[in-house]
């Protein structure tokens, strides 16, 4: 159980988001963008999942991908508020979006669903042990060719102050200012730079995922020049502010504009990036807007608020477009208070029985969703294979099975004897599923032959949060989490671990501990692996103690069939493209591309952005 | 007469500051402020709390209610609408840039308006019980009871399906640096709110034009012989305007103030889609300070109206 996500469900409007940046930026959301580079933070809809699969939808009639070609200027949109223009102290996710197209980081993901790793600034990189790390960077890479870093050579020192400020949240002037990341930068005790390209960093204890959380989106380098000259102003949107040695170069961000961004033609990786630029439209969350924008070819891709209009514009125009499907990074829970009403481990495994996840993925997202167990599936690399959790209790396609078992949990647990329980819905998710307070109860009480089971809306701010630490919160339903990582070695320390800084439900298990912080400890991906599944099946064995993960759904994007690129999977006739389901902005650059050939880049609006 | 405006500017004064309360206690009331909704959605729960607190503080919000209203109130006093939660830029400086959008949709959203509901409310009046009238009123009821984003939508639809011109959604352009594309933008929301905007005008204009038309000095200016033109465009409807006009004050400066649900439908970013993103994102300062400048012209197109009034008919005279 995390506390980030409410970004995504305040912004779930629309916002989400997201709904946000990744051919499917927020916005909250303005998402179309954001979605094209992966990591969508809306909601979805489609046909029926297939036991541990996610759902196929509207055809696709785009051809085979032809050959890559250059230039053209990519639209879509941005978010409409940024917090800051220092990656350090900002507190929102947009800053660090956007600063994916403009910085590095030292290393970065090939895959963001597996949580695969490969250097980015940096040439190259060796885990000494677990608390060790040594990169060296690549020699001549020049931060942007502009004051007042004016290309000089990004070197060693630039990694040590971009660690040394966050740890020590300290300004050039000397004053402290909050940085969001700071407690990760604090556990480096030692950084060594022998020379001025190489950069060795020793942590407090081993570490298995010091690599992941620098290959993440809020991971970026910025100038060091840039930041001081901007550090008393760092709300003021400027694109002078944003300097660093990545893909592109900021041409205009300012308040209330368009983001414009162009080609670095001194980046460091050869013919990249593919395209001449970028333009983050602001375009507020209206439907209809952005409709039409995307069918006038002003956007290039396009996730409306409700998916079936985006797939029904995409069916309305076949052989012109397709459809990318992409998991949505917030995670469906049923949470159940183990200090208080469900202090009986069966009664949580009952519930986690009863609830129809396949159901509930037909019912809100018209069946676009695949179940998760307790690392969800988007989190490619370390998720129980669906082939394996549809075998395993709460997860069976069999539900007269799972119905009969969870009536002998229920009643062996004394469930029977608690009276009334309300599972609460947070209004947020009200918002756009206002049915649910009749639909939940229904489903436990049928499940359980009951009629014990009841929902009331309840305020994330005012009932849930405020009584996450003190253990009395409520028990509820719906999005908890934001999955921002492939690697969930970290959430499930936090979430279980006896010392774990989200450890709401108190879990103590010795057995479960050693787990964990053998999983963190570990730099070896197969090892780890390994023990999270043990993890996750232990979880599973006791009713992943009350935190009970039930499913993520999936998310359609329309594209021209000119926008290329950015998908793990082509479509093909009849299948929709797949996209990646974790943020792979970063890969914009070298991925995302117009094929300028196309015959529907014909009566495209033209774009410039110098 | 000046002793009425005078007290008249008095009476709007109280009316602009029970707005400004009325608006300050509303926007607290709703769920949730800036640091919840913007800031503190990413944190991890045990980076929360304190960074909350200092993003409360550096907003001024962890200051007592009384206080954040004192602070307030002492600013409209100045002139000064605050300061945005989510740019930190004077909420002049935001108007500054989305007025020039509203006024160029209100402008066309009047002029589309009344060049329609002026005509169709004369001739509706004047063929009072032929097809025509019949017909008028038929769309005038029609225009009252469709809800603007209806016809927005059917227009965008239509346009969209037979590709007829493409609407530079992106592009945010102005009549004065390309008036060709800021047309292509307009269009639609323009013919929406002017139809739906005016209808009641229409209605209005020829009710009091028939009530007018039975006048004995109308009858009278028959009699003499002017021309039918003449008399309706000179007597008639200089007289039948003049509840018509409180009517078209309010629709102007109702126009004007702001579509909110036409410029987010367009993406136009004016002062309407700005009160709307404001207010999502709790961003008070700007909304309240908006809210009370479009009180404050609402309030002052009422007095010049009703200064008008006098203008129009002499034997209205003010105690």
């Amino acid at each position: 159980m995390r506390a980030r996500g409410y970004r995504s469900r305040g912004m779930g409007q629309g916002v989400s988001r997201r709904r946000f940046v990744g051919a499917g930026l927020t916005l909250t959301g303005a998402a179309a963008f954001l979605a094209a580079c992966g990591g969508k933070k809306e909601e979805a809809k489609a046909p029926a999942t297939a036991p541990g699969a996610a759902t196929q939808v509207a055809a696709a009639t785009a051809a085979p991908a032809p050959e890559i070609t250059r230039g053209g200027v990519l639209r879509g949109v941005g978010p409409q508020v940024y917090d800051s223009v220092d990656p350090h102290r900002a507190f929102g996710d947009p800053t660090s979006w956007l600063l994916n197209q403009v910085q590095s980081k030292l290393v970065w993901y090939k895959n963001p669903d597996t949580g695969e790793i490969e250097p980015d600034v940096a040439q190259s990189y060796e885990a000494l042990d677990a608390a060790t790390y040594v990169f060296r960077l690549r020699q001549g890479v020049k931060w942007h060719n502009k004051p007042p870093a004016n290309g000089r050579e990004f070197v060693a020192d630039d990694v040590r102050w971009h660690i040394e400020r966050q740890a020590t949240q300290k300004l050039a002037d000397g004053t402290e200012s909050p940085m969001r990341h700071s407690a990760f930068y604090k556990a480096i005790t030692k950084i060594e730079t022998p020379d001025k390209y190489t950069v060795r960093l020793t942590l407090n204890e081993p570490n298995g995922t010091f690599l992941d959380r620098l290959a993440a989106y809020f991971s970026t380098i910025p100038n060091r020049e840039a930041m001081e000259k901007f550090e008393k102003d760092h709300r003021t949107l400027h694109e002078d502010a944003a300097i660093g040695t990545g893909p592109y170069i900021l041409v205009e961000w300012r308040a209330g504009k368009n983001v414009v961004m162009k080609r670095n033609p001194d980046y460091f990786r050869k013919d990249v990036p593919i395209t001449d630029g970028q333009i983050w439209t602001i375009l507020f969350e209206d439907p209809n807007a952005q409709r039409a924008a995307f069918e006038q070819k002003q956007l290039d891709s396009w996730s409306a608020p409700d998916p079936s209009v985006t797939q029904a514009v995409v069916k309305a125009n076949p052989g012109v477009m397709y459809e990318v499907l992409s998991g949505v990074a917030n995670t469906v829970y049923l949470h159940l208070n183990m200090n208080q009403q469900f202090k009986d481990v069966r009664l949580v495994k009952a519930l986690n029985m009863a609830f129809d996840r396949r159901q509930a993925i037909q019912v809100f997202h018209l069946g676009l969703g695949q179940v998760s167990g307790p690392v969800t599936w988007l989190q490619e690399g370390f998720a129980i294979p669906g082939a394996d959790l549809v075998k395993l209790p709460g997860y069976r396609t069999d539900r007269e099975a799972e119905k009969r078992e969870a009536r002998q949990l229920w009643q062996a647990g004394g469930g029977p004897a608690l009276g009334e329980v309300d599972i609460k819905i947070p209004r947020t998710w009200l918002a756009r599923w206002p049915d649910t307070p009749q639909i939940i109860p229904r489903m436990l009480n049928e499940a359980l032959g009951v009629t014990q089971f009841k929902s009331t809306p309840t305020d994330y701010n005012e009932e849930i949060i405020p009584n996450l630490a003190n253990g009395k919160f409520p028990n509820w339903f719906g999005w908890t989490s934001q999955v921002n990582s492939p690697d969930p070695r970290n959430d499930l320390y936090n979430n279980f671990h006896t010392k774990g800084s989200t450890n709401f439900q108190k879990v103590s298990n010795p057995e479960l501990d050693r787990l964990l912080e053998e999983a963190r400890q570990t730099v070896d991906q197969k090892k780890a692996v390994q023990i999270v599944r043990r993890i996750q099946e232990m979880l599973l064995e006791n009713g992943q103690y009350g935190n009970v993960i039930l499913y993520n759904y999936i998310s359609p994007t329309a594209r021209w069939n000119y926008l290329r690129g950015l998908l793990k999977e082509e479509p093909t006739p009849g299948k929709s493209a797949t996209g990646y389901n974790i943020y792979a902005g970063h890969r914009t650059a070298t991925d995302l591309w117009i094929n300028t050939k196309d015959p529907t880049y014909q009566g495209r609006p033209p774009a410039t952005v110098n | 007469m000046t002793q009425y405006i005078l007290r008249r500017l008095l009476l709007n004064v109280v009316v602009i500051w029970l707005v400004a309360s009325l608006v300050f206690v509303a926007v607290r009331a709703l769920p949730g402020d800036f640091v919840l909704t913007q800031v503190a959605t990413n944190l991890e729960l045990a980076d929360n709390q304190a960074a909350i607190a200092e993003a409360r503080r550096l907003l001024g919000l962890d200051k007592p209610l009384w206080q954040q209203y004192a602070v307030f109130i002492a600013g409209l006093a100045t002139g000064d609408l605050g300061t945005s939660y989510a740019t930190r830029r004077s909420t002049w400086a935001e108007l500054g840039d989305r007025l020039p959008y509203t006024l160029e949709l209100g402008t066309m959203i009047v002029l589309i308006g009344f060049s329609i509901s002026l005509p169709v409310g004369i001739i509706s009046a004047v063929k009072q019980d032929t097809w025509i009238d019949y017909l008028l009123r038929g769309f005038a009821i029609l225009a009252v009871a469709t809800p603007v984003f209806f016809i927005a939508v059917i227009l965008t639809l239509i346009v969209l399906k037979y590709d007829l011109w493409t609407i530079d959604i992106i592009g945010r352009p102005h009549f004065w640096t390309d008036p060709k594309k800021a047309l292509t933008l307009y269009i639609i929301p323009a013919i929406s709110g002017g139809v739906t905007g005016t209808a009641g005008v229409m209605r209005l204009l020829r009710s009091q034009m028939l009530e007018v038309l039975r006048q004995d000095y109308i009858r009278t200016a028959h009699a003499k012989g002017l021309r039918r033109r003449s008399v309706v465009l000179r007597h008639a409807l200089k007289n039948a305007m003049i509840p018509v006009l409180t009517v078209m004050g309010l629709t102007v400066s109702a126009i004007v103030s702001g579509q909110i649900i036409l410029e987010n439908m367009f993406n136009i970013p004016g002062i309407g889609q700005f009160l709307f993103s404001r207010l999502l994102m709790r961003d008070f300062p700007p909304f309240q300070g908006t809210v009370v400048l479009i009180a404050t012209v609402i309030v002052t197109v009422n007095l010049i109206v009703d200064i008008l009034y006098a203008w129009l008919d002499p034997r209205i005279r003010y105690a």
